[in-house]
Order: structure tokens, then C-alpha cells, then sequence
């Protein structure tokens, strides 16, 4: 074939020029560690990279919703404990009052340690959260929910929350409940006689049959009936608060299975990335090298046959 | 008169070696001329005559100076710079496009992504004032992301604007030039009687291959030696010295758009949809195929993402107990999908707004936001088919088989022209050793015939001599 001299020359300038180009792609591979650029250098990567992408941001906010959902499991389970304890410390005090040869002023002064008590209980009844919500109160978190109130010597108890309880999203496919309704843990409380009654109640009823004994408004017989039926009632309180305590745990413990199993996927979601999105060093470090040496020679054959003319034999 | 004889043969020589050394001198300082074909000059014996009942040589002349030339490599050249100058074009184009989409800078993923971890924020703490601030401060940068991205395509489809105003100006300018070499090249034919311009043929084949590169044409020679052109679809641009041109027109839907009119006399006609290959094909195209269709696409995204969103926000309820609120700007059918992303906002000015209860009045209520949540991953768009990131990767993926693919083309079509400009230049390029070799003929030719001059001068000076003594 004829070669003229201006294609000749046209030619290696290509040449070069596409050594050049393949050139600084690796080189912008090796310098971002990528090994697709743009979606164009692989589509269907691409798309793959951002799905996990997606995925991993997921999980990652399953994981942050799994700590949400802990913070108030703990606090609900740190607060049912202390009303577990108090009710315990309420059924002993019961026993106390039903021993023998008790002055009033003995029965008084246990009416008051009881009801000392039970103000510990209504306390952690309105417990609230680190953002300031009360965990007891449904979704009127903003207002306590439980509040006493004396009329005529006669003190009530009132629940101003509702029976809703805010779940959170911890899986693709599970809402856990983070914490009870004030109304299921304290309020719904079975009693002996049938029906239900408030907790606080079923204290106040041991404070009263106390007071009614101390006072002698209360005659003996009167008093031995209401004070085996406050401790029949506050086996069955105490019995609601551990069932309660025990779905708080099941709950903590699928939480925590629930961020593993996050943190799994987004761990396998990370791999998948890497694995897609990565540049094999040793190999693009190879043809980085290839591609230099190509460019060198290209560029070394082009100034020594440019030396070659005809005219130098003139 | 036998001396006569000898130095008119030598001096048609030396004329002879004159011209064909005029002509490798030609050849040699037009090595790096565009389009610029090798001449040869043609030299044969001339009419002998007779003399004593035989014939005598008379020396050599001139026929002809032409051109190496070959027609089909000249035209496989011009049509491979149509495909070429269409798949460079539309590749540089679809590039943009690519890296705008891929960047986790410009693309959407990220900020989509953060919206919704803001959302499930507030379904964890409803009641937490700093929660919702997050969710609306993630929601506008959403929004803007969807602005910058329509920005950035609106900015392309300005770029497709002025490339398609530039093309049409460098088209003009080219016919106008085929044509005036057209009325050169018969006029030259005219004086000469017949002999071929070559220059001329050469600067005129050179104009008509810039030409098929930004629009694609059909070149048909007529028999006085001028071409006509006409686009791809038949709309003439040359005929002999007269010419059309194309203008800028402004779209018939939208104003703001550059479209491609063709104008003949008084007669102006839209050629939008008409006109293919070279440059302006490519922006025609591009701005058909993958732009409209990504603008449409993200704004359709834009639309769904409102629209969906808005409907559960609706239905639930801020901390202030109101309900029926948008979260986002409505875009109704009111608003076109082309420019739906432009106008995504953010329609609540205060996180309390933020309808993250499912009932009013409670402020620890976190239904609504739950299902808000859930949009992430529901399959809302493109008739249940998408989620919002589906739909987002899809757009990402489509551009990028589209760049790929116009990689690969513009790759091949590259190549294409590679072969046909080295196939025509293997005919009609210069090559320096090759005339210098001739240089060096000729020169021994002119040389030798200056000996034959000064052997008819010695002839001359022998009769003299002769004569005097």
C-alpha cells in the first residue's frame, strides 16, 4: 500500500492520541479506585450500585430505629422493675399488717410507708423519655397520664393517656411496639372479684383499709376481709407487671435480632458494593503499566521514523 | 536545419521537465494541504514529422496535469465523516449526560435516601421537634437536587440550542462556498476548454466532506462539472450556483427550543424531524432519544414522588392537629413532566406541620409517619411497578446503556473513517520520498536536455567554423 506522508503522520498522532485516552481512564480508575466511572462503563452495574447503595442506607436506618426502639424497651423495662420491686415491697407490707397484736399507731405507720410507696409507683408510672415524652401515656405524650386526686378524704386515681402505643419500624417487615400503654400496664390490671381496676387503686385500697383500721372507722373483721383481698389483688397486679415485663423482653430481644440481622445485610450489602464498584489494583496497576510502555513506543517510533526522508540524501 | 531540429526537441524537454517540476513542487508545499489530491503531469511523445521519406521525433509535450483521484474512496470519505461527525457528536453529548447522573454530587440516590431516614426519625420520635426540622431541611434539599438536576438538563438542552444554531450557521456557509466554487469550476472548464481545474475539484470535494460531517447529503454530479446537494431527506441546498439555506426556528410547542427550518426563496418549511446525520442530526436526535426522554422521565419521577408522598401526608396530622396538608408542592397534570422537577418544592414551612400522626391531637402519634416511611421501599410508580429509587436507577441505567452504546458507535464510525481517509490517501496523498524521487528525475531530465542544447550549440558552432575557413 502507498502511504502518503501527511497520512503517515495522521496516523501515529492517532495512534498516540488513543493511547493516550485508554491512558488517562486507567489512570482516573487508579486515582478514585473505581472501577466504573460512569454508569456507561457498566449500566447494569450501575443500576446494581445504587440498589445497594439504597439497601445499605436501609439498614443502616433499621439499625438506628432498632436503638430508638431499645432506648424505650429499656426505659419501659427499667421502670416496670422498680414497679415490680414496689409491689413486692407493698405485698410484704401487707403481710406485715396482717400479723397480730398491731397497735393503730403500728397499722398508721404502715398506711404511710404504703402510700409512700405508692407515690414511687405513680412516679414511674409517668416516666418520661430522654425526649421528654411520657413513655406511659399512648400517643398523648405530652401530658402525664396518670394523676391523683383527693375528694372527701377519698383519693382516686385518674388516666389521661390513651391505649395506643408507638411502634417502630426495626425490619423491612416488623413495627415493634416500643412502649405500653399506660391503660394495658397500669390501668387494665385484673382484680379477684372479677373485672378490672387501676393499679394505683389496688395500692390505694391497702392504704385505706390501713387508715379505716388505724382510725377505727374500720371494724377488725372489716379490716381482715379488705386486706386479704388487696393481697389477693396485688398477686394478680403483680403477676400483670411480670407478663408485661416479659413481653418487654421478648420485644428487647427481637429488636436486637432484628439490628443484627441489619447489620448482616448491610454488611453483605457493603461486599456486594465493594466487589462491583471497586477497581482490582493488581490488575489495573498492570495495564496501567502496559498501557505507559504502548504510549512510549508509539511515541519513540514516531520521532525515529520521522527522521527518514529522502530529502537527507539530497 | 538539423540544429534547429535538435534544440526545439531540447526545448520541448526542458519545458516538459519545467512543468513536471512546477508540478512536484506544487505537490510538495501542498504535503499538509486538507483534501489536497497529488498531481502528475501527463507527458507523451509529440507528432513525429516527416523527414526524407521517414519521421523524425519532435520532442515531447505536455497533455495533461491531473489529478490521482479516485471518486468512490473520495465519496466513502464524506459519507463515513457523516457517521462519524453524528456518532462524535451524540457521544460528547450522552457523556454529560452520564457523568451529570452518575455523580453522588448531582444525583439523586443520596439526598432520596436521606429524606427517608429523616421520615423514619420522626416515626421513631414523632414529638421531637429537632426530628422533623431534619426531615424538612433533608425534604428541601431533595427538592433542590431535583432543580439542580432539571437545571442541568435544561442547561444541556440550551448547549443542543447553540450547536444546533452554530451547525446551521456552518452549513450555510459551507453551500454558499460549493456554490461560488461551482460557477469558479465552470468558468476555469470554460477558458481551458476542457481541462480540469484540479485545485478547484480538490477545495470543492474538501467543503462538501466538512459539510456531510455536520448534516448528512446527497452529492450528484452533472455533466458540466458543478454538483448538486441536497439533504438526506431531498431538501436541495446547491443546485449549480443557487442555494438554499436552513434557519433557526423557534419550536412550535416550546418557544425557548431551537428547531431546524429550511428556506428556499420566500418558502420557509420546519425540517426538525427531517433532517439526520452529520452534527445536526446528532443534536436532533439527542435531544429526541435521550434528553426529552430523561427530562420526561425525572420529572415524571418528580411528579410520582409529590404525588404519592402528598397523598398519605394528607392523611394524617400535625402536632397543631390540622390534616390535609402537602408535604410537597402539588404537580398536577397542569404542570408538564418536561418541567416537573423545576418545580418540585417543599409546600410546609415548619416541622410541626409534618403530619406524622394518624388522628389529631396527639403528639407521641406516629402512624402517619410509619406509612410515610413505607413509601420508601412501596412499589408507587410506573403502575406499581417502581419504587422511587427504582425508578431513579432505571433513568441512571437507561442513559448509561445509551452512552455505552454510542461509545461503541462512535468507536466503529471512527474506525470507518480512519479506513476510508487512509484508503483515499493511499491514492491521492502526497508522499514526500515519492516526490522526491521525482524531483530528481525531472531534474536529470532538465539537465539532460540542456545537453542536448549544448550539442546542437556545438553543431552550430562546427558549420560555422566550417564555413568561415
Amino acid at each position: 500500500m502507498r502511504i502518503s506522508t501527511s497520512e503517515f503522520q495522521r496516523q501515529a498522532v492517532q495512534a498516540m492520541q488513543d493511547n493516550q485516552a485508554r491512558l488517562a481512564k486507567t489512570k482516573l480508575q487508579v486515582a478514585t479506585g473505581r472501577r466504573i466511572l460512569t454508569p456507561s462503563d457498566d449500566p447494569a452495574g450501575a443500576r446494581r450500585i445504587l440498589d445497594l447503595q439504597q439497601t445499605i442506607q436501609q439498614q443502616r436506618q433499621y439499625q438506628r430505629n432498632g436503638d430508638a426502639a431499645l432506648d424505650r424497651l429499656s426505659l419501659e423495662e427499667s421502670a416496670l422493675e422498680g414497679v415490680t420491686t414496689a409491689l413486692q415491697r407493698v405485698k410484704e407490707l401487707a403481710v406485715k399488717a396482717g400479723g397480730g397484736g398491731l397497735a393503730a399507731a403500728d397499722r398508721a405507720a404502715i398506711a404511710t410507708e404504703v402510700s409512700e410507696v405508692l407515690a414511687e409507683v405513680l412516679a414511674l408510672a409517668n416516666t418520661r423519655d430522654a425526649g421528654g415524652d411520657y413513655l406511659f401515656a399512648g400517643y398523648r405524650v405530652d401530658t402525664a397520664p396518670f394523676e391523683s386526686s383527693n375528694a372527701g378524704g377519698t383519693t382516686a386515681f385518674s388516666y389521661g393517656g390513651d391505649d395506643s402505643g408507638r411502634r417502630i419500624q426495626v425490619g423491612p417487615s416488623l413495627r415493634v411496639l416500643s412502649a405500653d400503654s399506660g391503660q394495658s400496664v397500669f390501668v387494665d390490671v385484673p382484680t379477684q372479684a372479677g373485672g378490672t381496676r387501676d393499679l394505683l387503686s389496688t395500692v390505694q385500697t391497702l392504704v385505706d383499709a390501713l387508715q379505716g383500721a388505724a382510725s377505727g372507722t374500720l371494724d377488725e373483721a372489716g379490716y381482715r376481709s379488705q386486706l386479704a383481698a388487696s393481697q389477693d389483688d396485688l398477686d394478680l397486679a403483680l403477676e400483670h407487671v411480670l407478663t408485661v415485663r416479659a413481653s418487654v423482653g421478648a420485644r428487647l430481644s427481637q429488636v436486637e435480632d432484628q439490628q443484627a440481622m441489619a447489620a448482616e445485610f448491610e454488611l453483605y450489602a457493603k461486599d456486594s458494593l465493594s466487589a462491583l464498584e471497586d477497581l482490582d489494583y493488581a490488575e489495573a496497576t498492570g495495564r496501567l503499566q502496559l498501557q505507559l510502555t504502548i504510549l512510549q513506543a508509539s511515541q519513540q517510533a514516531f520521532a525515529s521514523v520521522q527522521g527518514l526522508s529522502l530529502f537527507h540524501y539530497l | 536545419m538539423a540544429g534547429m531540429g535538435i534544440l526545439n526537441v531540447a526545448v520541448t524537454g526542458l519545458t516538459a521537465a519545467n512543468r513536471a517540476l512546477t508540478t512536484v513542487g506544487h505537490n510538495i508545499s501542498n504535503v499538509d494541504t486538507e483534501g489536497y489530491s497529488r498531481q502528475r503531469v501527463d507527458i507523451e511523445a509529440r507528432t513525429p514529422q516527416l523527414a526524407g521519406g521517414s519521421y523524425v521525433g519532435s520532442g515531447v509535450r505536455v497533455a495533461n496535469t491531473r489529478r490521482v483521484f479516485d471518486a468512490f474512496a473520495t465519496a466513502q470519505v464524506r459519507t463515513s465523516s457523516s457517521s462519524a461527525g453524528y456518532a462524535d457528536t451524540y457521544y460528547d453529548l450522552a457523556q454529560g449526560l452520564d457523568n451529570l447522573l452518575a455523580s453522588s454530587e448531582t444525583g439523586l440516590t443520596t439526598p432520596l435516601q436521606n429524606f427517608f431516614n429523616a421520615a423514619e426519625d420522626v416515626a421513631s420520635d414523632p414529638s421531637s421537634s429537632s426530628a422533623r426540622e431534619v426531615m424538612l431541611a433533608q425534604g428541601q434539599t431533595l427538592a433542590n437536587r431535583f432543580q439542580t438536576l432539571d437545571q442541568a438538563l435544561g442547561d444541556l438542552d440550551r448547549r443542543v440550542g447553540e450547536g444546533i444554531a452554530g451547525t446551521i450557521e456552518e452549513i450555510n456557509t459551507s453551500v454558499a462556498a460549493i456554490a461560488d466554487l461551482n460557477q469558479d469550476i465552470l468558468v476555469a472548464r470554460g477558458r481551458s476548454g476542457g481541462a480540469e481545474p484540479n485545485d478547484l475539484l480538490d477545495q470543492r470535494d474538501e467543503l462538501l466532506r466538512q459539510l456531510a460531517g455536520k448534516i448528512g447529503i446527497t452529492v450528484i454530479e452533472q455533466d458540466d462539472g458543478s454538483v448538486n446537494v441536497a439533504t438526506g431527506s431531498g431538501q436541495s441546498l446547491v443546485t449549480g450556483s443557487r442555494t438554499a439555506t436552513l434557519v433557526v426556528l423557534p419550536g412550535e410547542d416550546e418557544p425557548g427550543r431551537v428547531e431546524v427550518g429550511y428556506r428556499s426563496g420566500d418558502h420557509t418549511a420546519n425540517v426538525t424531524g427531517l433532517v439526520g446525520g452529520g452534527e445536526l442530526g446528532a443534536f436532533l436526535t439527542f435531544r429526541q432519544e435521550v434528553l426529552d426522554e430523561a427530562r420526561d422521565e425525572l420529572g415524571g419521577l418528580a411528579k410520582g414522588v409529590a404525588e404519592t408522598f402528598n397523598a398519605q401526608h394528607r392523611q394524617g396530622y400535625g402536632l397543631d392537629g390540622v390534616g390535609e396538608r402537602d408535604f410537597f408542592v402539588p404537580l398536577d397534570a397542569s404542570v408538564p413532566a418536561r418541567r416537573a422537577a423545576g418545580e418540585f418544592g417543599v409546600a410546609i414551612g415548619d416541622g410541626a406541620q409534618i403530619a406524622a400522626a394518624g388522628s389529631p391531637g396527639a403528639s407521641g402519634d406516629n402512624e402517619n409517619a410509619l406509612a410515610l416511611s413505607a413509601l420508601r421501599s412501596a412499589r408507587t410508580l410506573n403502575g406499581g411497578t417502581a419504587t422511587y429509587g427504582d425508578a431513579y436507577g432505571a433513568l441512571v441505567a437507561e442513559v448509561g446503556t445509551r452512552t455505552s452504546q454510542a461509545e461503541v458507535n462512535q468507536a466503529a464510525q471512527a474506525a470507518l473513517l480512519d479506513q476510508a481517509t487512509a484508503a483515499r490517501a493511499a491514492i491521492s496523498g502526497v508522499s514526500l520520498d515519492e516526490e522526491v524521487a521525482a524531483l530528481m528525475r525531472y531534474q536529470q531530465t532538465y539537465q539532460a536536455c540542456a545537453q542536448v542544447i549544448a550539442a546542437a550549440s556545438l553543431l552550430f558552432e562546427t558549420l560555422i567554423e566550417a564555413v568561415r575557413s
